[in-house]
Parts: C-alpha cells; structure tokens; sequence
C-alpha cells in the first residue's frame, strides 16, 4: 500500500511536471489549423510548423538566435563555473575572518530583482557602445548565475572528504595543486550539474535579453517571443510550439547523456572510514 | 554555522542591499532628482547593518 502511495506521487508528479512539455510537442506536430484541437494524443500530423519555425519568410530568423543562444548560454556558463570554482573551493575549505559576510552578500546578489536593473543597464551599456552586442547579455547574466554556481558547488566542496586533500598535501602537492589534481576531478559530477544547470538559467533568461540585445544578437527568448506568422494579426502559435520544441529538445538530450554523470559521486568508496 | 557566522550571513545580506540602496541615493541626487524614499530606505538598511555590526562584535 505505501509503495502503491509512492508510486501515485511519482505519476502525480511526473504528469505535472511533463504535462506543458507534451502538450507543446503534441500542437507543434498538429496541422497549424487545428491549433486548440483538445484532443490529448497527436492528431493531424504534419511536420509544418517546423518548416514554418525554421523559414526565414516572415522576418524571423529562428536558427541565428539559436545560435546567438549557444553563444550567450556557453560564454555565461564558462566564465561563471571558471569564477565559481574557486568561490565555492574557498567559502567551502579555507577559514577566513567574514567568510559567512562574503556569503550573505552572495546570496544578497541571488535575490536582487533583475527588472529592477534592467533601465540602469540599458543606459550604461547605450552610453560604452556595448548595447546590442553579446556582451551586454552576457555580463549581466554572470551576476545571476554565479551565485547559483557558487551555491551549488560549494554544497558539494564541503562534503568531499577532506582526507584525500590532505593526503595529497602530505605527499608533496601545493594547495592548488591538490585541488586542481584531486580535487577538481572528484568535482566533476557537481561541475557537470552546475554546468547544465547554469546553462539552463542562462539560456531561459528573456528580461534582459529583451532589452539589450539586437537583431542580429537577440537569443531564442526573445526570437520565440516575437514570432511573426503569415499573417501579421494572428500570433502563429503552432510555429511557436514547433520552435519550443527545437530548444527544449537539445537540453533534455544532454541531461539525458550525462545523467550518469549528473547522479553519480565519483568519490565513492575514495576513502575506507 | 554558530550564532555568529547568521548574524555575519545577515551583515553581508544588509550591507549588499546597503550598498545598492546608496547607489539609488546618491544617483538620484546627482541626477538632480533626489527623493525621500531612497534615503528613508538607506537611513533604515543603515540602521539595520549597525545593529547588526554592533551584535557580531
């Protein structure tokens, strides 16, 4: 009976979380004529409104701001992990006076509104000529990654054994020795899930994006948001579902190949206690 | 975490949000458009963070 109890909370769950993503594959292969059919399986399949998402006609110019995307998402997620490592190595190891004053402005950082900077950016990045270009973008979403990136590593720092470390100080290695060769690797389940994390987070932010970006920079937030079909009257919701598709397809593939990576703890069975 | 390292927690929330609230007060009056609300609201995150200072010490 309990497990039965279980099993309903894993469905329950499952279908509340899977629900949106199924409905959006199921109108995105739908006949863009029957859009708000209600009918729960596919019917009337048909692979136009990929075609639509993907054609250049109407103005739109779906695969460039899938690249500018990868661009935005992949420079944020580098240069925030490259930071956040060696954040997370010192609040998690090394006793320093006011390490928890450095904490709280961290997590000051975390809950800081992000609409509440977006008029102060738009001027200053307009006033030094960035406004438009990839780095507008990219520099402010660093400040709203990194605390999550430090957050999450640190929590994974503290609880890799500290035995290992001092046993590679004991034979010889420096600090940053011991922590880029032992460490590091032993990090490497949390780096990939902070990685993707952070990507995620990244690639999902649409208020800055809105404002700052251009044309020809503009990411899939904002490209899905200002979709334009045939008609310049009716929002072509099916192109737009068929375009959520496309994004959302790449990332559930790289959850799906580094999963083992993801849930797996390589410091398993490093020390006998 | 002690007493100690919460109440360090606290003075690095209240001086991030201190030091943003500055920011908003000293822009405004630069600006020439200074207001009662940013410096209400920098007295108090001010008073705030001393309180707190006072209590790590």
């Amino acid at each position: 009976m309990k497990q039965a109890r279980i099993y309903l909370g894993v469905v329950v769950i499952l279908v509340w979380g899977l629900a949106p993503f199924y409905w959006m594959v199921v109108t995105a292969f739908r006949d863009p004529r029957y859009t708000f059919d209600t009918t729960p399986w596919p019917t009337h399949v048909t692979w136009e409104n990929f075609d639509n998402a993907l054609s250049t006609a109407n103005g739109n110019n779906f695969l460039r701001a899938v690249g500018n995307s990868l661009i935005v998402g992949g420079a944020t997620t580098l240069i925030a992990l490259v930071i956040g490592i060696f954040t997370a190595y010192a609040l998690s190891r090394i006793d320093f006076r006011f390490k928890y004053v450095v904490t709280g402005v961290i997590l000051g950082a975390s809950m800081f509104p992000v609409v509440a900077l977006v008029t102060p950016l738009f001027q200053f990045f307009t006033n030094i000529g960035w406004i438009g270009g990839y780095q507008a973008m990219i520099i402010p979403n660093i400040s709203f990654v990194l605390p999550l990136t430090i957050y999450t590593l640190a929590a994974f720092f503290a609880e890799l054994p500290w035995e290992l470390e001092e046993a590679a100080r004991i034979d010889g290695a420096g600090r940053f020795q011991a922590f880029r060769l032992v460490m590091l690797p032993l990090a490497a389940p949390a780096l990939f899930t902070t990685a993707i994390l952070a990507f995620i987070a990244a690639v999902n932010e649409y208020l800055l994006a809105s404002q700052l970006s251009s044309d020809k920079t503009e990411p899939v937030t904002v490209a899905i948001a200002r979709f334009s079909g045939n008609d310049p009257h009716v929002v072509p919701y099916a192109a737009i579902m068929a375009a959520g598709t496309i994004v959302a397809i790449p990332l559930v593939i790289m959850v799906l190949l580094f999963q083992r990576r993801i849930i797996s703890g390589l410091t398993a069975g490093g020390v006998k206690s | 975490m002690t007493a100690q390292d919460h109440l360090q927690l606290l003075a690095g929330i209240l001086g991030f949000f201190t030091l943003v609230a500055l920011g908003f007060a000293v822009a405004g009056i630069i600006g020439g458009d200074p207001g009662v609300v940013p410096s209400v609201a920098l007295l108090g995150l001010l008073v705030a963070l001393w309180f707190t200072v006072k209590r790590i010490r």
